[in-house]
């Protein structure tokens, strides 16, 4: 089966006072049709940059995608003209926003902002847009679609406007969503409610699914694959089963260690209470990025060869033999022994 | 687990502790107001609607629930920043629900804040130092300059700082950073008691870790009690020892922690916790999932007999008419629901 999307050796700059912000530096990954997609990282890792590259809807200046290839259904849409990637934005391709309090436009009706997309997209007329338009709420799980899409967003609750903003997104049949931290804002009880929810449409519909998020649990919940981002770069890669089992970069087992858990053990052999690991430091200045791996510094397995080469990404021993495991890590087998302890001390 | 054959003398347990803070009946209402010269309240907002429970000195006690149902409000309450509308606050044997201004400046020298943003939290214009500083003045706890400069010279020290960035303006540090000025701030006058309103959402998840160890480590070192307000129920389960649930202005829940996590006795505890995905695939696909529908209802306008029966997968009739109130459903586990097996068995 050929790729859906392919982005190939994507780089996207910010060209400021302080210097060039390498927001975005050479990521390669592909999307299947119908797979649902984790983008995992920190702020400031270049997640968000990444999906809104694909997009094209990086603010420009300061910011410039300045290499790569991303082919989306066979196309590089980075070659596309603006009247075209309009036609592609949207219909093929939609986003789901984190902020559903800001991403609505508070002046207009609901019926306005979903109708738009349809009409512009699909070339139908205001009424028809409108029947689609209450179709796709009750979809979504908004009762009284009739009555509820002539209100304003403010009329409306977090988990409320997040379903409206996936009933957006899908309102065109589109091949692609892209969901960049969709649940963020929202509590526990309804940030269950609106992935369920995503998850159920995407399958039943055949749509790929990008989620970014820096929650690792929703990834593992959610995601056939997983891409680890940090400092830029994408550092290791896998099936969501292989990231979490045998993660094989220290910053994914740093992440994995960091992170309270429900199913952690709470005290230790000895009865004393189970401290976290915490990754020291801070993630690195993306003006002025040391050389070789960016983690370097954070790492606790770093060797001299770290400072002088940049690990690419290199294939791991995996569990799977048809999902291909990827870390840019130099010590990544060293490490596959060392998270193996970490795997069954919390198991 | 049988119920009948636990010891009664169970129920009076915690008063035979030492208790720090005991919280009895609190209410917050605050009230809606209407019209432009002459402002009158047309309805009340019932952020807490009744709420009791204790904390033991030294231990940590974590609430949790979802945005909206009044936990960051009670931590204000104990601390005064509001004024209840009613109930009674006992703090190390002294009632402040009803203290004036003035003494409840000098109580604040035992209980302390840190609050959930460490953005907007400190002043732009202060420097570090300064912030750090500003309780030992206004307390008078230092005798002159040098004092002053060794004393904030050590917070920095204890909270993982270093003493020369006292200087520094609040936006050259970065969000973890500044969480600790917050942690410092609040550990200047030396307080026994903390209320730390979500100290880590803020923060990455990478940083939220060196935060939470940092308050366990100055736990120990200063024998602190916590309470410890979040509503990530992972980092809660790892830093408290009891665990307080919260739902629309109420504790539907309270035990230790061990017993919230492992055995909740709620229908919403254990819709709470089965909404939280767990890092691990094959783990979280075993897992029960209980995905409540509806949203939390207004504060304003509360469901009546049980706030949660609207969304409850248990409710009955009964729930609609019965407020129920919050009791021992197994020994030192309080649960507010009529439907909880040994529910009245005390």
């Amino acid at each position: 089966m050929d790729p859906l999307l392919e982005v190939k050796n994507l780089q996207t700059y910010f060209f400021t006072y302080e210097g060039v912000v390498k927001a975005v530096d050479d990521i390669t990954y592909e999307v299947m049709p119908g797979e649902t997609l984790g983008l995992v990282g920190e702020s400031g890792c270049g997640k968000s940059v990444s999906a809104l590259s694909l997009m094209r809807l990086i603010p420009d200046p300061p910011g410039k995608t300045i290499g790569g290839e991303v082919l989306f259904d066979g196309e590089n849409i980075l070659d596309v003209d603006m009247d075209d990637m309009r036609r592609i934005r949207g219909a093929k391709m939609a986003m789901v926003f984190q902020e559903p309090m800001t991403s609505l436009n508070p002046v207009l009706t609901l019926d306005r902002q979903l109708t738009e997309t349809i009409q512009l997209h699909m070339g139908k007329s205001r009424e028809e847009a409108r029947q689609d338009a209450v179709n796709l709420l009750a979809q979504v799980g908004i009762p009284d679609p009739e009555r509820r899409i002539r209100q304003y967003p403010h009329q409306f609750s977090g988990g409320m406007r997040q379903r409206v903003m996936i009933a957006m997104a899908l309102s065109c049949n589109p091949k692609l969503i892209i969901a960049d931290e969709p649940t963020t804002a929202l509590d526990v009880t309804i940030q269950a409610q609106i992935l369920e929810l995503m998850k159920s449409l995407t399958d039943t519909l055949g749509v790929a699914l990008i989620i970014i998020t820096h929650n690792l649990g929703v990834v593992a919940r959610y995601a056939d694959r997983v891409n680890v981002m940090y400092a830029g770069k994408i550092i290791e890669r896998g099936s969501a089963l292989e990231i979490y089992t045998n993660p094989r970069h220290p910053y994914t087992v740093g992440l994995l260690d960091s992170v309270p858990r429900l199913d952690q053990r709470l005290v230790d052999e000895e009865g004393n209470a189970a401290k976290l690991v915490p990754i020291e430091g801070q993630p690195p200045d993306l003006v002025n990025l040391p050389q070789g791996c960016s983690f370097r510094a954070r790492c606790r397995w770093a060797v001299d060869k770290c400072a002088t080469e940049t690990p690419p990404l290199m294939p791991v021993e995996s569990n799977n033999s048809e999902e291909p495991h990827v870390s840019a890590c130099w010590r990544s087998e060293v490490l596959g022994v060392e998270a193996l302890s970490y795997a069954m001390g919390t198991a | 687990m049988t119920t009948a054959e636990m010891p009664q003398t169970a129920a009076t347990q915690p008063a035979q502790r030492d208790v720090l803070l005991d919280v009895r009946g609190l209410k917050m209402h605050f009230p809606v107001t209407s019209g432009i010269l002459f402002q009158r309240a047309v309805a009340h907002i019932k952020a807490i609607d009744g709420v009791d429970f204790t904390v033991l000195r030294g231990e940590t006690l974590g609430l949790v629930g979802e945005s909206g149902c009044g936990k960051t409000t009670t931590g204000r309450c104990i601390l005064r920043l509001y004024k209840p509308t009613d109930g009674e606050i006992w703090f190390d044997g002294t009632e402040i629900a009803s203290a004036r201004t003035n003494q409840m400046r000098a109580m604040r020298r035992q209980m302390q804040i840190i609050f959930q943003d460490p953005y907007s939290s400190l002043n732009p214009r202060m420097t570090a130092g300064n912030i750090i500083g500003e309780p030992l003045a206004v307390h008078g706890l230092v005798n002159n300059k040098r004092e002053y400069r060794e004393r904030v010279a050590e917070l920095l020290n204890n909270v993982g700082l270093n003493p020369y960035m006292a200087d520094r303006f609040p936006h050259e540090f970065s969000g973890g950073q500044r969480q600790r000025i917050g942690v410092a701030r609040a550990l200047s006058v030396d307080p026994s008691f903390i209320v730390c309103d979500e100290p880590v959402s803020a923060l990455d998840v990478s940083i939220q870790a060196q935060i939470i160890n940092l308050l366990e480590d100055l736990q120990e070192r200063y024998d602190l009690t916590y309470l410890f307000i979040a509503h990530d129920l992972s980092v809660v389960r790892h830093i408290s020892d009891r665990v307080a649930v919260m739902y629309l202005g109420k504790i539907v829940e309270i035990a230790d922690r061990n017993a919230i996590y492992e055995n909740p006795q709620h229908p919403y505890t254990r819709a709470l916790l089965s909404a939280v995905p767990i890092p691990d695939p094959v783990l979280d696909a075993q897992r029960e999932r209980i995905i409540l529908s509806g949203e939390v209802p207004s504060p304003l306008n509360p469901p009546s007999g049980c706030v949660f029966h609207p969304r409850c997968p248990l409710a009955t009739d009964d729930c609609m008419r019965v407020t129920p109130e919050a009791r021992e459903v197994l020994p030192d586990h309080i649960a507010a629901c009529i439907n909880v097996p040994g529910y009245g068995a005390y």
